[in-house]
């Protein structure tokens, strides 16, 4: 009976897993849950057997290290003689005695994994169509470090990490303002940065230690069209140049550092409620950066996570509550706030009058 | 000597912080005023929208003859503007006249719905909503530097040395009864 619950959540489990890549619309997401709705029972893994199993497989380990570091002495003789005569043939195996528990342990612990991440994974890759959905985003297919490459060429702010340049997610996006509408693309660009150091002990060895350092910055390509090289810094600078320009906002000073082109182009560009539109939208996003390239082109970034993502708070255990929030709408909060704020550049900047 | 090289280390930090405290009272003191002349150029941004003020004036001044006399004397205002020398007096004339026309807009769209359909004047329209927008934003800016460059002569130990070397006094802020109040501000620089 156990056996056949798990059956059946694979079977659902891949099941919808096929049918995820053919959901255009929020319809087709909701009727993608119908099969979770109608399965009989809450959608969870009976993990009686692989939790047995690293337990179990735990448990003999430490038995045998007790019995082999003598820590079990104290039992009395018979009983001692009797673990002993149990365990021997265990020391005649090829890999030592510890080996079929580590065994047990290991399959246990992949079992319980591998049914956490398929439904994990499922779950994730539901919620992130959600999101696509209700911020109408399509998902745009690229090669992660060819992408990395072509975006490098057009902004330096892709200069990054010295081992490893991708984006690892990219989509379309379309914002229609009250004055202005414009063509994005939403991006996840993780970059790696590499340290070795070596360092000599007592003796006189040496060690060489490698490091990898994982960065991950969110953000928006569009084209701008009414400023060109223009760098607004609130994180690291990554190769860009310019005049360094401040604005008369003190507070402005604190929060961004101003590289432009000339300083003709930085005064025609901080208008006062451009100068309080970036200080607002600073405040909200962390480690904002703003680079408009010599095409004119806007490249704006940030370091939160959720800027292009927020985490599902809800699992397929109860799928009637997970359809009822995927039915919401979820907004990508701080993908929408620099949206706003960038339209706001534009009517600013646009000087059609 | 040890200690008088300790003495000496002492003295030379003590007079570092002097000069880093006084520069930047100074720096505070300059942004401030910038962005007071901020507030003033913003102003005259104003000679951008004249021409088609007149254009849409001389449109109607068959129905609103005095809307072209409130033009003619909003440019004057604007003329008398200077942002080498603090008036606000001039300035408070300026949005006194800005308002006159602003209302003379009004009375004509009321009179004439046909007019709110006029591409100029709608456009008109729309760069005088950004216009006040860039000297509210202005006016914002200028009263929170005024803010922090108090903060820094007031706080101690910046007090002490604004006392002894740097000598500026308090700055009033703008504030948003005095700005209804059509610039009766005065800053005291």
């Amino acid at each position: 009976m156990t056996t056949s619950n798990n059956q059946k959540i694979d079977q659902l489990l891949r099941h919808m897993k096929q049918s995820l890549a053919g959901v255009h619309d929020e319809t087709g997401l909701y009727a993608l849950l119908q099969p979770a709705l109608n399965f009989h029972g809450p959608i969870r893994y009976n993990n009686r057997w692989p939790w047995s199993m690293t337990l179990g497989g735990l448990l003999l380990i430490l038995l045998l290290w007790l019995l082999d570091s003598g820590q079990l002495n104290a039992l009395p003789p018979e009983m001692l003689n009797s673990l002993w005569w149990l365990i021997r043939p265990l020391y005649q195996l090829p890999f030592g005695p510890w080996s079929p528990f580590v065994l047990l342990t290991v399959i246990g612990t992949w079992l319980l994994l591998s049914r956490y991440q398929r439904l994990k994974g499922l779950v994730d890759a539901i919620w992130h169509k959600n999101l696509l959905l209700d911020n109408q985003l399509q998902e745009l297919s690229c090669q992660p470090e060819t992408k990395a490459r072509e975006f490098e060429r057009r902004f330096c702010e892709f200069n990054r990490g010295n081992h490893k340049r991708s984006i690892d997610w990219l989509c379309q996006g379309h914002y229609q303002g009250e004055q202005h509408q414009f063509d994005y693309q939403l991006f996840d660009f993780h970059y790696v940065d590499k340290h070795t150091t070596t360092t000599t002990d007592s003796k006189g060895r040496s060690h060489t230690r490698t490091t990898y350092t994982h960065y991950h910055r969110y953000g928006v390509i569009m084209s701008f069209g009414f400023t060109r090289d223009l760098n607004i810094l609130g994180y690291s600078n990554s190769g860009q140049r310019g005049i360094k320009w401040e604005p008369a906002s003190l507070d402005f000073r604190k929060q961004f550092k101003v590289l432009a082109g000339s300083e003709m182009t930085a005064a025609k560009f901080f208008k006062p409620a451009v100068v309080e539109q970036l200080q607002q939208l600073g405040q909200k996003l962390r480690k904002l950066n703003l680079e408009f390239n010599s095409q004119a082109e806007l490249c704006l970034t940030v370091a939160d996570s959720d800027f292009a993502n927020v985490p599902c708070p809800l699992g397929l255990e109860d799928a009637q509550a997970f359809l009822s929030l995927l039915q919401q709408q979820t907004r990508l909060v701080k993908l929408d706030a620099a949206l706003h704020t960038i339209h706001q550049l534009l009517v600013y900047n646009d000087n059609n009058f | 000597m040890s200690s008088l090289l300790v003495l000496v280390i002492l003295l030379a930090a003590a007079v570092l912080a002097v000069i880093v405290i006084h520069n930047s009272i100074i720096g505070r003191y300059n942004a401030t005023q910038r962005a007071w002349s901020d507030v003033i150029a913003q102003e005259r941004q104003k000679n951008k929208i004249l021409p088609s003020l007149e254009q849409v004036a001389a449109q109607y001044s068959e129905y609103e003859k005095g809307l072209l006399e409130k033009v003619t004397a909003l440019r004057s205002a604007l003329a008398a503007l200077s942002s080498d020398t603090i008036d606000t007096k001039s300035l408070a004339k300026a949005e006194g006249h800005m308002s006159e026309v602003v209302k003379g807009l009004n009375i004509a769209v009321e009179a004439y719905p046909e007019l709110k359909a006029n591409e100029l004047f709608s456009k008109l329209m729309h760069e005088i909503t950004e216009q006040q927008e860039n000297i509210g934003a202005a006016v914002r800016i200028f009263n929170r530097n005024v803010e922090l460059f108090n903060t820094g002569i007031e706080v101690f130990p910046n007090s002490m040395i604004n006392n002894m070397f740097t000598h500026k006094h308090r700055l009033d802020t703008f504030d948003d009864s005095e700005a209804s109040a059509g610039f009766e501000y005065k800053p005291n620089f």
